[in-house]
């Protein structure tokens, strides 16, 4: 099942954040999220390991900036974090493409189920999330923005730390 | 760790980004990957107790051959979602069916097996390591941990029948064997006439002499065929073998296990000395054993660099006085001098040189400057050759393009062959 849905999740991520991006008047932008979606599909074919991880950030970036910068409709909007979502699958599924192509074939079926299943679990959950997110309005002041980013860096940081100490 | 580090530091930018330009969509965007993050690290095992067994289909192989490989991997601790095993090959050694590789889930108390084929050039080669990796299905927070486990395999040389190989040393050993000893007595070949004497078999007298001197009886003598000690001495330094990337040395191991292999099974004592980056010394042995165990140590050896002097070092005092030696070296003109004291000191040399100048010219390129550098170190070599076999050690300059099998039979069984010409 991933060897088919890897390029599946690619190509429609980078046509959803494309299409948010032309619907937002950033054409220019729009042409370098398919060529970096065309770029992490051929690093793909070839066995580039590295083109997921800076195809990630890129197409997370032009989510990002587009939601900055453009203002865009609340179609585009879900078009936008939708492709960046699937873009994040995408990121995942390679490296687990990767792992599964070392495992006996008898082996693939549970530990694609176990996978999927996981990842359904996560991206649900995270969707949730962040549909509550958008739907809850908060007026937040500049300390408390402040705060919650230095909050949001000490945990992280913290997070990073634990992860570094294992 | 990566994965875990890479993913923390997008969802920081994201949070970052989003509190900054109070942009809550921004802010929603890292949620997703936050949950999954913490998924992640929530599943991530502390360790894993896990036993790795692998089971070889053999430990000694010709080159070529191929060994199989089993692996059996118990899981003794909780169950894990991913482990991942790679059985750490050495370099030399090549994957042919299967892989090392294997990647499974594991329940408490399960098992999982897998083989695989592998094949390799000569040596020997230590499987002592296994590394296995545990973790959840993200791959976020993988624990590595190198399995320490028991297996080696020796891909020996090939060793080429010969048929005989003629050495004649001053001195033999005891037991008859198949090397002539100088001593009239039993044997095969005509050596001497004498008095008849009590006990001499009718078949040996000599009725031809006996009639023409008939106030005595004459009988004749064979030589008597005892076995002897051999040191075969193989050259491996880097200088002598190696030419940008190539080696004369695979064919020099070639040559001693052929020679090794004929010399145990005519019955002589046979010892081993290598030099090259070190000294490495097979004791001297008999029989099936001491091939083995030269066959083993042949595995071991590669050409290195030697640490003390140039020129061909050899211990004597390893090598029993007016002994065999045979001497497996390309030669430069440095050897000249320790060959010749060996001679000196009453040891029978047989040289067998593979010719580097030949080996060498095989893989450059044609041209004049070439054709005329090559044309000056032959005649260098030919020239120390011609010394040495002035000097009365046995020389056979093998170009290695020949089979080993064919220059032995030319060289090597020769004497006998010139021996019953002239009877």
């Amino acid at each position: 099942m991933t060897p088919w849905l890897l390029p599946v999740t690619l190509i429609v991520s980078s046509l959803s954040l494309a299409a948010g991006a032309w619907l937002s008047g950033l054409t220019g932008l729009g042409a370098a999220v398919l060529a970096v979606g065309a770029l992490w599909l051929i690093g793909l074919r070839r066995g580039w390991k590295w083109v997921a991880a800076p195809g990630l950030v890129l197409s997370m970036g032009a989510a990002a900036a587009v939601l900055l910068g453009a203002a865009p409709s609340a179609f585009g909007r879900a078009l936008l974090i939708g492709g960046a979502l699937l873009a994040f699958l995408a990121w995942d599924l390679t490296a687990f493409r990767a792992s599964l192509a070392l495992a006996r074939a008898a082996d693939r079926p549970a530990l694609e189920r176990n996978h999927f299943l996981r990842l359904g679990a996560v991206v649900g959950g995270g969707v949730i999330l962040l549909a509550l997110a958008l739907s809850i309005e908060i007026e937040l002041h500049f300390e408390w923005t402040a705060l919650l980013a230095l909050a949001a860096a000490g945990g992280l940081a913290y997070l990073a730390g634990r992860i570094r100490a294992r | 760790m990566r994965r875990a580090l890479f993913l923390a530091a997008l969802i920081y930018l994201l949070l970052l980004a989003g509190l900054v330009f109070a942009n809550r969509a921004v802010l929603a965007l890292a949620l997703p990957l936050l949950t999954y993050l913490l998924m992640g690290l929530w599943r991530a095992p502390a360790g894993a107790d896990l036993e790795i067994v692998r089971t070889l289909s053999g430990e000694r192989f010709q080159a070529g051959e191929e060994a199989e490989a089993t692996l059996t991997l118990t899981n003794r601790g909780p169950a894990l979602e991913i482990v991942q095993c790679e059985d750490l090959l050495p370099p030399g050694l090549e994957v042919t069916a299967g892989s090392p590789f294997h990647l499974t889930s594991l329940a408490t108390g399960q098992s999982t097996r897998w083989t695989y084929r592998l094949r390799g050039r000569r040596g020997y080669y230590a499987l002592s390591q296994v590394r296995l990796t545990v973790g959840e299905t993200f791959g976020i927070l993988p624990v590595e941990n190198l399995a320490p486990t028991e297996g080696q395999l020796f891909f020996l040389p090939p060793v080429l029948r010969l048929r005989r190989v003629d050495v004649r040393p001053r001195r033999t050993r005891v037991y008859s064997g198949t090397i002539p000893a100088r001593q009239g007595g039993t044997g095969v070949e005509f050596f001497d006439v004498r008095e008849y004497q009590t006990g001499d078999s009718p078949r040996q007298i000599n009725w031809r002499l006996t009639a023409r001197h008939p106030e005595s009886m004459f009988s004749n003598q064979y030589e008597q065929e005892r076995v002897v000690d051999i040191g075969i001495i193989l050259d491996g330094r880097q200088r002598t073998n190696d030419f940008g990337g190539r080696s004369l040395f695979e064919h020099s191991v070639l040559a001693v296990a052929a020679l090794a292999e004929t010399f145990l099974e005519a019955g002589n004592r046979v010892g081993l000395l290598y030099y090259g980056s070190h000294i490495h010394w097979t004791m001297p042995g008999y029989g099936k054993m001491q091939g083995e165990r030269i066959l083993h140590d042949l595995s071991r050896l590669s050409a290195g660099e030697a640490r003390a002097a140039q020129e061909l070092y050899i211990p004597r005092r390893l090598f029993p006085a007016f002994s065999q030696l045979v001497v497996i070296s390309p030669l430069s003109k440095e050897d000249f001098t320790p060959l010749i004291e060996l001679r000196w000191r009453g040891y029978s040399l047989l040289v067998i040189s593979p010719d580097p100048v030949a080996f060498e010219c095989q893989g450059l390129a044609a041209a004049p400057e070439m054709e005329l550098a090559r044309r000056i170190v032959r005649l260098q070599r030919q020239i120390l050759l011609r010394r040495l076999r002035g000097a009365g050690i046995q020389v056979v300059d093998w170009d290695v393009a020949q089979p080993f099998e064919q220059v032995a039979r030319q060289a090597l069984e020769r004497r006998r062959l010139i021996l019953r010409g002239l009877r």
